[in-house]
């Protein structure tokens, strides 16, 4: 009986934590939520300049399209106004009396090539 | 090879309309200026997707083209080039039989060739103007259905002159007529 009290008291007899413990835990606790932390504001980072980037690669895209499209469309339009101006001309040939003209159906030449 | 043989004939229609300017390329070098336009399917889609930006009844002539080559030069004197190069080029084009030839203008120190391709189904598919002048050459090569009533509502913008084609003629007077017996 009295070993036994003796063994529970040496049990529950308070003893005190090893020097330094605290301070180890704390900064232990405090370093991985650092960590943890500056990973995700990196990851963060990383993300948004990677957004960025993209957007910035798609608006410079959409604007050499569309620069390419200006540039084409004034070349056709440079086209046109040729193909207008020589129809023009060739209305007005047509219509002088000193000009030769040879007019041919096109499903009259069809039947002469026949 | 098969493949190959595939493919040169899904690229027969186009080259077929496709006139080669390669007999008029050492006479750029005589002219006092030159235009080249090159414009292709890729150009084409650019026109048509962006019809909004570059105006839509342009956007729409350019739906049904394929492609657009101009070649241009012009001289300072007259006879700086040869008409015979000009004309090589005509016979070359007549040759092949889908060139029909609409009008052929002959003047003095020149002509002009106004002609179409027929595509395989009867309908126009190609177009083509050669235009030889004492002092300048031009060659207009469209690929594509060039919808001339669309060509003709793009006459006073951009620069391009007011075009009458002889059906929006006959509608006017035909229009002229009814309100005539209206009144």
């Amino acid at each position: 009986m009295q070993d036994i009290e003796v063994q529970l008291r040496a049990a529950l007899r308070r003893r005190d934590a090893p020097a330094g413990l605290a301070g180890r835990i704390v900064a232990k606790a405090e370093g991985g939520r650092l960590v943890r932390s500056l990973g995700a504001r990196w990851l963060a980072i990383a993300a948004a300049v990677v957004a960025m980037a993209g957007l910035a690669w798609q608006y410079s895209a959409e604007r050499g399209r569309r620069l390419a499209a200006e540039h084409s469309a004034q070349q056709l339009e440079m086209a046109l106004r040729m193909v207008g101006e020589r129809l023009t001309k060739v209305e007005r040939q047509v219509r002088a009396p000193q000009t030769r003209v040879i007019h041919l159906q096109a499903d009259s030449q069809e039947e002469n090539l026949q | 090879m098969k493949i190959v043989y595939l493919l040169a004939l899904l690229a027969w229609p186009v080259v077929a309309q496709e006139i080669d300017l390669s007999l008029l390329k050492g006479l750029e070098a005589k002219a006092r200026e030159s235009s080249n336009i090159d414009l292709g399917p890729e150009q084409m889609g650019l026109i048509k997707g962006f019809s909004g930006l570059v105006g839509g009844d342009l956007g729409d002539l350019a739906a049904g083209l394929l492609r657009v080559k101009v070649y241009s030069l012009e001289f300072d004197k007259d006879g700086m080039y040869s008409q015979a190069e000009a004309e090589n080029l005509r016979a070359k084009v007549k040759a092949d039989s889908k060139w029909l030839s609409l009008i052929s203008v002959k003047e003095k120190g020149g002509f002009t060739e106004i002609m179409t391709h027929k595509g395989p189904n009867g309908d126009v598919d190609g177009f083509l103007i050669l235009s030889a002048e004492a002092r300048e050459l031009t060659v207009v090569n469209i690929i594509g259905k060039l919808d001339m009533n669309k060509l003709s509502k793009l006459g006073g913008k951009f620069g391009i002159p007011k075009i009458e084609i002889d059906g929006n003629k006959n509608k006017n007077r035909d229009k002229s007529k009814d309100k005539g017996k209206e009144e």
